[in-house]
This record gives C-alpha cells, structure tokens and sequence, in this order.
C-alpha cells in the first residue's frame, strides 16, 4: 500500500473488479478538507447505521486537529466510535475483513488501513429446532449465525474462564469459520490434539455444513453409523460439553458436532434429561426395541414364513398361508418391493412442500396399501410387517441411513439361509459395533460395562441425584460430575 | 483432496504394519468365507407358505388288499377373499406298502410338498396297531422324520377304519376336525379321556412293565351330522390290545394317574344313600401311590386328597347342616374308593395291564426287592394288595347355601 488514498482506492478498484458489491464512499472533514478519507464496505453486509454515524459523522462533522497531528492512530482511538477497530497493511487480512462485513477505512497519507467492525446481516430468528423437539425443555435452537450460536452456548455455560472458543477457519478457497468449543479441564487434551490435527488436514476448497467436516474426520469412514453426534439444540451441546466432550460449531451451519459420539447417544433425546426418569427411561426402552425391530421383523418374517414355519403358532400360519393364496411374487420380492415403495414415498415427503403432504399419505395408505393387496400383488401381512418396520424406523432420525442398509443386509442373509442368517448378520453387527472407536473411545461404551455406575444412563436413565460420575472414558479427565466444591 | 489417515491418533498399539496386512487378510477371508458359506448353503430350503400343504391330521389304516398301509390325511385350504380369510378341509388319501410310499403316493395326488410340522392327530386304526411290524414302522417315521412333532397326539378306533373319523365327523364347531381334536386335548380338563402323545406313547411302549394307553374315539349320529366323541381308553400289551376302558373308567384311571384336575362327581342313583341326588365339583384331586414293604409283603397305598364343591342339587333338600355334609362326604368317599377298587381289579386281575406303573414304582423305591420279583413281575402285580386311603372334604357350594325350591 503506497501513502496517496488515490493509489490506494484505484488498488482496490482493481482487486475488485467486476465486483459491483463493493462500495466506495470518500469524505472529507468539513473544517479541513486535506483529510480525506475513503470507506470500503460491501453493501448488504454492513450496518449502514454504524458506518454513518460512527465513522463519516465524526470525520466530517468533528473539529479535528491539523492534518498534520493526525495519524492514523488518532483517528483509530479518539475519532472512530467503533468497538472494534484494527488497523493493519496485511492485504490479505483487509479483503477477508471486507469480505465479512467489516469496513475498510482507507486515509490519506498513511500506509495502512483501518478495520473496522460494522457487521451486520439479516439471519433467521431463533427457533425450536423441527427434527429435536422437547416438553420441558429449552425451545431454542442454533441458527446459522455463528456467533449467535456461541452466545446461546456461552449463556448455558459460565464456568468462569474454563469455557474454551477457539476459532479456526476451514476451506482452503471459501475460509469458514468454525469453533471449538470445550471446557477446560473436562475435555481430554489428546482428543482435542488430535480433532485440530484432522482438521487441519482437510483441503476442500469450501466446508458448506458440518456434514462435510463430520465425512472427513470421522474415525470409521466407511461405517453406516455416525462417530460424531450432531445436534442443533444449544441445551444439548452444553450438557455433553459437561460431560467432557468436544463441540464443533461452523458459520452458516445449525447443527453443531459434538464428539466422541458412542452408539448410546442415537437413543438419548435432549428431553430425556428434563422428564421425569421412569419417563424417559421407558422412552429409551421403547427406542432401543425399536431400532432392533426396524432391522430384523423383515428378516424375521422371511425366516419364519419360508425357513422355519414349526415356529408359527398354527392358527397365525393359517392366516398367513390364505393371505399369500394368489400372490404373485415370492415373499422375498413382496418385502423389497413394499420396502422400495415405503422409502420413495418417505423420501418424496422429505423433498414434496408441506401442502402435498396430505395428498402423499393419501396415496401411500389407498393405492400402495390396500389396492395393491386387493389386486394381490403383496400380501396383508407384508403390509403389516412393512408398516411396523417403517414406524419403528422412524422414531431414530439419526440412525435412518444405517437401518436400511441393515434392514436389507438381513434380509438378504435371511433369504438364503433362514434364521442362520439374520443371526450371522447380528453378529456381524455387533462385531462391528465393537470394533469402530471415536475418537479412541470404544463405540459401545459402556454397554459392555457390569458397573451400575457406568451404565446408569444408558437403556434406562437413572435419576439426576444417583448419576454421580461423569461418562466412562469421556469424562476421564475428571470423573466426578457431583461435588460440594465450587469449581 | 484430503489424505486423511483415520485413526492415526489412536493407532498405537495396532501393531506393526506386517501385523496389519495379515490382520487385513484375515478379515478378508473371514468376510469371504461367511458370503461364500451364505451362498453356497442357502436357498433351496426357500419354501413359500403358500406352495406348501398343511397336514392337519392323520388316519392310518391296513390295507387288506396287498398287506400295505392306507393313509388318510386331513390338508387345510386357507383361502381368502378381498377381507376375508377361510379355513376349510379336505380328505386325500394315499396308499403304500408302508408308511413312506404311503406318503409319496400322497404327495403326488396332493400336488403340492406337505408340510408335516403342524400335524396335530394321528388316528391308528385297531388292524394297524396289530399289524406289528407295520405299526413299529409308522412309529420309527414318527422318530425319524424331522418335521412331524413329539407331540403329535395319538388316539386309536373301534370303528372299522379310522380313515371314516376324518370323513364322515362334522364337529359343528370347527370346520377342520383335527383342529377340534387338538382343541379337546389342550383343554386339558378332559375327564374321559387320556391326552396321550407320541413322546409319552413310546416311552411307555418301550417300557418292560408299563402298559401303553391310547384314547378311543367313536362316531356318534346326531340330527345335525355325525359327531366325533373322545370317550375310553385302550390298553395295550406291545401291539395286542389287551383292554378297553369306558369314559367313566377312565375318570378313575385318571384320578389314579393323579392327572385329574377337575371332575364331576355325579351319585349313582341308588337306595343305599341317605343323602341322593347331590352333585360335587371336585376343584382339586391329588393322588400319591406308594409301594410299601411291610411285613406282609408289598403294598400299595393309594393316597388321594379331594376337595370338593357342591354343585347342584336334585331335589328340594337342605343338605348344608353338619350332619348331613358328613353323610354326604361318606356316601361320595364310599362310592368313589368302590370306583376304584373296581377299576385295579379289572387292571390287576383281568387285563394284567400294569398302566399306572406300579412296576416303575417299586423298582425306584425298593430296588433290592424289585430284582427278586423281576421275572415273576406280571404274576406279582395281579397279586399285589392295595390299600385306599381317600380323603374328601366340601368347603362350600357354588353360590349359596340357599336351597333351591319351587313353590313356597
């Protein structure tokens, strides 16, 4: 940068052109025109307000000393009314300030620059979160504001100084940022080591979503289940923060990562920990049986009808007997295709505006269910298994990707081989499930645990007063979760 | 792009890199043997229901004819329409030199593959059981063959073919006969009848001492068709029926196997009583035989504990005072210990069958005296001398202690 606001503004002019987005605004003090100043900003990022009142009313309305005794450093700390303000000639540091809503502030004479913070955007309001709704919980959710999302963390979390935000940017090309967030002394510094090294290892040119980074860190890349959670309630960040875990939150994304993640934690709902125990612990019951329904009834159904029919009571392999009279294809094909047509209509309801949706349950529950009995191209009771398999799938959102691979895996398993082969297929599973860590936490911690305290929240949820530790391996850092000592 | 190594971080202890690729290897084998072993083992064990035919119920019969076997098989046709869902039955019949071509020559006019696994009745003929070496036969089948039950049950005819049971009865309340008959020996309350499967069946069969029972069936006419009625038991010295049992019999028979759990004690109408026309309910029997060896020689002592309701009353008459329940208790303990001492005659003495297993009884208790008796044992057991100790007791009636009356 040379000295004249004439070379300096042109250098802009040039670095962004064709870039109508950037605005130029030159003013002079009324009282000494000699000091001239030029505002670079881009329009709909700022807040116009500030740079009016704060930046161009005081330099042209205030009665400002000689050009002469005015450095830039004057202007930056008795002049400027902004609370954020620095001052620099690293170019690459002015265009990314720029490019995030800061304005430019560019004066005659002097080699540098000044930054000034005048952010500020529309975003969206605050809102419960549609995918994790609670009774008794807080109905607040992130936006895609990363500050705000911060402030809603910070708030939860006044634990003195030993909060932690640590800003990074990701993205070789698009530079997003994203934040650590942990707390001292509670985080396992290893893990923390070792979530910088990865990330420091992604080269993509820009991170859009959490998605991307959840795809590049995670520890068993090619398993269907998640080793890093995600969650956009700001109340559940907070509470695993206590426990000892790592947040990752990202500009422009709601959904924040929190690691490790251990298989468990599908089944625990941010409301769990608000209702009353006995509730929420049914709830896990009825969640966990789910998710063993949704991947084995087909199997178990196809085993049954076409491997091992002793099993069926009589009057149950009557029913099923005189239901399949007719049927054109054999069960196997029934199950995929009634399969196939539930995940379309699941999947053309995920994409369809809300005011089709009636219209959807209308022709899957008519022409997909009855009709296609009535004409005897599936069976009643695959109609029935099917819809089982489909409620229960659903109760686990973040588990749905993992359960149709499951659910088809079995199924194959069970076509060839019976009973032999769903059992081959759960311990093929749980094989798996054992092996893949996060993070170097084992995934079905502490479900192989015989302690009662270790598993106290786990199937059941054990009362508040009782969970005296923190988790197994996560909270290794300091296990106690109840103490009279003010920390 | 990224070259992310996973788990670089947690790596330690993972071993070397040579340890890795035969750990690599290993697993490959492994996963390739577990797809290989699905795909290779798999598949023609796939039976559709619907290809299959449900055997509900069996009749065996001997066919004259060429000294071979006449199987009689009750298949079910589950159809169903738009809602509704039908359960009817047919007869099909198949013939053979033994069981086996039986079955194939069934098989083939059935069209379909058969599926044994819910077979509920087998219905022996009285020739078929004769015939020893055919009977042992269709027993070993029973044993062998992987999808007919342990617990199918058995029951025997004196009809002139069982195959008539399956073709003429018309229960009015099940379409499928052998469903009814498999829902009269669930019930387990049967007073006139044995519940015999297969398991026990050959168990007592293969026995040196124990008599085999099977439950008789006969049809009965009624105006609404012909009804298939459980009623007696056949006794049987290896394949030779050495007896028959009538319903009310074979209520003392079960009270002595101590397998009666409710019954009806009905007086028989007869002078001799002071107290008529007084019906109990007995809620509770329990029977307990013992072999005792006293100085007299062996005994058997019978215990049976019985409580008892009153359960109607003929007549206008107040049984409820003292003094007239202990008659009564006398007069029913007296009527059912002559019951029963009837009953170990005709066992003991005419048809030598020992069904209740006195034999097993003394040889677990008495084992010493057993193997001295041993060769001479069907001589013993007519011989053997019981004693009946029967304890009844009335707690109540059913409802009231009100005596029903007509008129004031």
């Amino acid at each position: 940068m040379s000295d004249s606001i004439e070379q300096n503004e042109a250098f802009f002019h040039e670095l962004f052109k064709n870039d109508d987005m950037v605005v130029y605004r030159h003013f002079e003090n009324q009282s000494d025109p000699a000091i001239k100043c030029c505002a670079i900003f881009v329009a709909g990022m700022v807040n116009s307000e500030i740079i009016n009142e704060n930046i161009i009313w005081p330099i042209i309305s205030k009665v400002l000393p000689k050009k002469s005794q005015l450095p830039l450093e004057v202007i930056q700390t008795q002049v400027i009314m902004a609370h954020d303000v620095q001052k620099t000639k690293d170019l690459h540091k002015l265009t990314e300030a720029l490019n995030t809503g800061n304005t430019l502030l560019l004066y005659d004479g002097a080699v540098e620059a000044l930054i000034i913070n005048t952010q500020g955007w529309q975003t969206r309001a605050i809102t419960e979160p549609e995918n994790e709704k609670s009774l008794r919980g807080p109905k607040e959710g992130f936006t895609e504001s990363l500050m705000m999302n911060l402030s809603m963390l910070r708030r939860k979390l006044n634990t003195y100084h030993q909060s932690k935000f640590k800003f990074k940017s990701l993205g070789s090309r698009a530079h997003t940022k994203a934040c650590i967030c942990y707390i001292e002394g509670l985080a396992n510094p290893a893990i923390l080591a070792e979530l910088e090294k990865r990330l420091d290892q992604i080269q993509l040119d820009g991170i859009l979503g959490t998605g991307y980074i959840d795809e590049f860190i995670k520890d068993a890349p090619l398993s269907p289940f998640k080793t890093i959670g995600s969650t956009e309630r700001p109340d559940v960040v907070a509470g695993k923060m206590l426990e000892g875990r790592i947040a990752l939150l990202l500009e422009g994304s709601p959904v924040a990562l929190t690691l490790p993640h251990i298989f468990i934690e599908y089944f625990q709902s941010g409301d769990d920990y608000y209702i009353n125990f006995f509730f929420s612990s049914i709830s896990r019951i009825i969640r966990i049986t789910s998710f063993i329904f949704t991947i084995s009834v087909p199997a178990i159904y196809l085993a049954l009808t076409n491997f091992h029919p002793e099993i069926l009571p009589t009057p149950l392999l009557l029913s099923i007997s005189a239901a399949r009279q007719g049927v054109a294809f054999p069960t196997i094909i029934e199950l995929l295709v009634l399969g196939f047509a539930f995940e379309i209509i699941r999947e053309a309801g995920n994409r369809m505006p809300t005011t089709i949706g009636q219209a959807l349950s209308i022709v899957g529950a008519l022409i997909l269910g009855q009709a296609a009995v009535e004409a005897r191209i599936v069976s009643a009771p695959m109609v029935i298994v099917t819809g089982l398999t489909a409620v229960t799938g659903l109760m686990i959102p973040g588990l749905s990707g993992a359960i149709i691979i499951l659910r088809f895996i079995f199924v194959i398993l069970a076509t060839f081989i019976g009973f032999y082969g769903y059992i081959f297929g759960m311990i093929g599973l749980l094989l798996h499930l054992f092996d893949i860590r996060s993070f170097g936490v084992p995934y079905m911690t502490p479900l192989n645990s015989l302690n009662l305290q270790d598993i106290k929240d786990t199937v059941v949820r054990a009362p508040w007063w009782y969970m005296e530790n923190r988790p197994k391996f996560i909270g290794i850092m300091n296990r106690v979760r109840q103490s009279p000592k003010k920390f | 792009m990224t070259k992310h190594k996973h788990g670089n971080g947690q790596g330690k202890g993972r071993g070397t890199m040579e340890q890795s690729m035969t750990l690599k290897k290993n697993k490959f084998i492994l996963v390739a043997l577990l797809i290989m072993s699905t795909f290779i083992t798999g598949c023609w064990d796939y039976k559709e229901l619907d290809d299959q035919i449900i055997i509900f119920g069996t009749a065996i019969d001997y066919n004259q004819e060429n000294k071979g076997i006449i199987l009689t098989a009750e298949i079910t046709l589950p159809t169903s329409s738009g809602k509704e869902s039908n359960f009817s039955s047919k007869i099909y019949q198949g013939k053979g030199q033994n069981l086996m071509d039986a079955i194939v020559d069934l098989q083939s006019k059935a069209g379909r593959r058969l599926l044994w696994s819910h077979s509920k009745v087998l219905i022996l003929s009285e020739d078929i059981i004769g015939q020893e070496k055919l009977f042992v036969g269709i027993m070993d089948w029973i044993k062998r063959a992987h999808e007919i039950r342990d617990t199918v049950w058995l029951l025997t005819t004196h009809e002139k073919t069982a195959a008539e049971i399956l073709q003429k009865s018309n229960p009015q309340t099940q379409k499928i006969i052998s469903a009814y008959l498999d829902g009269l020996f669930l019930a387990g309350k049967s007073e006139t009848f044995l519940d015999v499967h297969y398991s026990k069946f050959i168990k007592d069969l293969q026995s040196a001492t124990v008599c085999a029972a099977l439950p008789t069936i006969r049809l009965e006419d009624s105006p609404n068709g012909i009804l298939p009625l459980l009623d007696g038991t056949a006794l049987y010295y290896r394949t030779k029926e050495v007896g028959w049992l009538d319903g009310k019999r074979t209520r003392v028979l079960l009270l002595l196997m101590n397998q009666l759990k409710q019954a009806v004690f009905v007086p028989e109408p007869s002078d001799n009583h002071k107290v008529n026309g007084v019906s109990l309910k007995m809620d509770y029997c329990q029977t307990d035989i013992k072999p005792i060896l006293g100085p007299k020689g062996l005994v058997m002592e019978i215990d049976i504990k019985m409580e008892a309701q009153i359960g109607e009353i003929d007549g206008e008459q107040d049984v409820f005072t003292p003094d007239k329940i202990k008659k009564l208790i006398k007069g029913a303990q007296s009527e059912i210990t002559a019951q029963i001492n009837e009953l170990l005659q005709l066992l003991q003495k005419d048809y030598q069958c020992d069904v209740l297993g006195f034999g097993n009884k003394v040889e677990a208790k008495h084992p010493k005296f057993w193997k001295k008796i041993k060769n001479r044992w069907p001589n013993e057991y007519a011989q053997i001398p019981t004693a009946i100790h029967l304890k009844l007791s009335i707690f109540g009636s059913q409802e009231s202690k009100e005596v029903t009356k007509v008129g004031p």
